[in-house]
């Protein structure tokens, strides 16, 4: 069976603070350009995949509804995705799944925020045993977990300072030519070094923001975008894994890992989310030619090098050093600048990922561009490891 | 200062640690069919391959080696209230070598972040985390190198 998809349009609200608005109103815009970009009317869209956004109460968990209501509603089938940062990708899961089984022809995911500054803090929970309270009890925030593993990154690899403040210089010269990008300003190492040290060794450059704005995208059938385009450009797989038993990772918001006395972790879900999207979309990291992954620190940039096979274990900070991933080089990561310039708006941001793909690959992305690109992947993880990733291809 | 009456000591959660002989231990349990370790403990065996309820209570080990450690230097938000003026704090996550499991705690407040290393042995301490809102002192595991 044909797993393809097409993408007939992109759209998204440009990534920032703005604490007065409503995070519908991001939302609006996204798909208001995403419907021009595909040529299409509201009307046209016969299904909504929204992710939701846990920091604006109801409105929030139902986002989709709630954007219907604001958007038009015209009484479509309207499914709200919570998968934490891999919500858009699920999201995108679903419609492909509806388009597939011949429920519909044309869908529409969206993901939008309104973030609050500064640590993201846990729910409200009525749960005793409730790990996110009981980390952040111990101060465990999110940027700790990753500052341990870019700790272990030091010890195994030598990964110096300086290769952690390049991530986040290469990827301000990115994100430096994206008009939907939060921070436009292009660091120098020195600057990147002589910011506040958050959870050592992550300086605060290093970390990524908590960001308003919204992505949008409409997918359809295969059939139905051969009568709109000659050369549609292709979802040619979304993998979503979770993790699988016995977990060596300290995943967030775990206290604790699992027992490995007894057996080992086959493949953890870091490995196996681009190797079932390779599986899918029947590809190698060889055919690649660009990638968004998941930079929620710079640290972490480097650990993706390697899971998604670009590179082995310990190379990473060669390629980085080598601008092997800077827009020209060998395989360029993040050009959009990734999270490091756009800061994480949870529910939009693997949606927003395969946006910057979509024109990376229509050649549309202006100083930024990837020369010829034909082929690109996406990574994104959500809590307790569940993990996506998406490539798209023309 | 002088703690108010009917302010006390309670731990983070029931039923997570214990000491025994004057030594702070977790509580975990062990899977009675496959042999696998759980902290915190679970209602049945979690392993796939396995799922027996037949699990019996053990006391962690309170030694093992430092797999990673960072030092926050920013107020996280709430539930984090620090007792007395926010300064700098440390976590870590340690490998148990019995049981095969890492577990995260803060690092023992009198100790020197600089001295931390990747690989040295640590212990088990029961310290004061943080002061509830009733003022209630919460008692929580932590690591201290040996």
């Amino acid at each position: 069976m044909k797993k393809e998809v097409a993408v007939l349009g992109v759209g998204m609200h440009p990534w920032g603070k703005w604490p007065e608005k409503r995070f519908i109103e991001f939302g609006l815009t996204a798909v208001r350009n995403a419907l021009q970009d595909a040529n299409l009317g509201w009307e046209d869209i016969q299904y909504v995949a929204a992710g939701e956004t846990i920091y604006s109460g109801m409105p929030g968990l139902l986002a989709g509804c709630a954007f219907m209501e604001e958007m038009g509603m015209t009484g479509i089938p309207v499914m709200n995705s919570w998968n934490a940062c891999a919500s858009g990708a699920f999201a995108m899961d679903a419609a492909r799944a509806r388009i597939l089984a011949g429920l519909c022809d044309v869908a529409l995911c969206i993901g939008m925020d309104s973030a609050p500054k500064g640590f993201f803090p846990p729910p409200p929970s009525r749960d005793p045993k409730d790990m996110e309270i009981l980390r952040f009890k111990m101060g465990a925030t999110n940027p700790s977990y990753f500052a341990m593993y870019a700790m272990r990154r030091m010890q195994n690899y030598g990964t110096t300072e300086k290769d952690l403040a390049m991530v986040k210089v290469k990827n301000s010269r990115h994100g430096l030519h994206n008009p939907n990008a939060r921070f436009r300003k292009e660091f120098t190492v020195e600057e990147v070094l002589g910011s506040p040290m958050v959870s050592s060794p992550l300086r605060l450059y290093e970390l990524c923001a908590t960001s308003d704005g919204a992505a949008a995208i409409i997918l359809c059938s295969m059939e139905y975008a051969r009568k709109v385009t000659t050369h549609p450009i292709q979802i040619a797989a979304i993998s979503t894994v979770s993790p699988r038993y016995p977990d060596d990772t300290i995943n967030l918001p775990r206290i604790s890992t699992d027992c490995t006395l007894n057996r080992l972790p086959e493949l953890n879900f870091q490995r196996n989310v681009p190797r079932k999207a390779y599986e899918e979309a029947g590809i190698g990291p060889e055919d690649l030619d660009l990638a968004e992954v998941y930079d929620l620190t710079s640290a972490y940039e480097l650990d993706w090098y390697e899971y998604i096979n670009i590179c082995k274990p310990g190379e990473a900070e060669r390629l980085l050093r080598n601008e092997d991933t800077t827009v020209g080089g060998r395989i360029p990561v993040n050009p959009s600048g990734g999270l490091s310039c756009f800061g994480e708006a949870v529910p939009a941001q693997a949606i927003a990922q395969v946006c910057e793909l979509v024109w990376q690959l229509r050649g549309v992305a202006g100083q930024r561009q990837v020369k010829g690109a034909q082929v690109g992947l996406t990574i994104n993880m959500g809590l307790m490891g569940n993990a996506s990733s998406v490539i798209v291809k023309r | 200062m002088e703690k108010q009456e009917g302010e006390k000591r309670v731990p983070i959660v029931e039923g997570w640690f214990t000491v025994k002989e004057g030594k702070a231990h977790l509580i975990g349990n062990q899977c009675q069919s496959c042999g696998d370790y759980f902290f915190p403990t679970v209602y049945a065996c979690r392993n796939p391959g396995c799922m027996s309820k037949s699990l019996k209570e053990v006391l962690l080990g309170r030694i093992g080696k430092l797999w990673s450690f960072t030092v926050g230097y920013y107020l996280p938000p709430p539930p984090y209230r620090p007792k007395g003026t926010f300064a700098p704090y440390g976590l870590a996550v340690v490998e148990l070598p019995r049981e095969k499991i890492m577990v995260l705690g803060q690092v023992a407040s009198d100790i020197d972040f600089g001295k931390l290393k990747i690989g040295m042995d640590m212990e088990m301490v029961l310290e004061t985390l943080q002061e509830d809102p009733e003022g209630n002192e919460v008692i929580a595991w932590k690591w201290r190198p040996l």
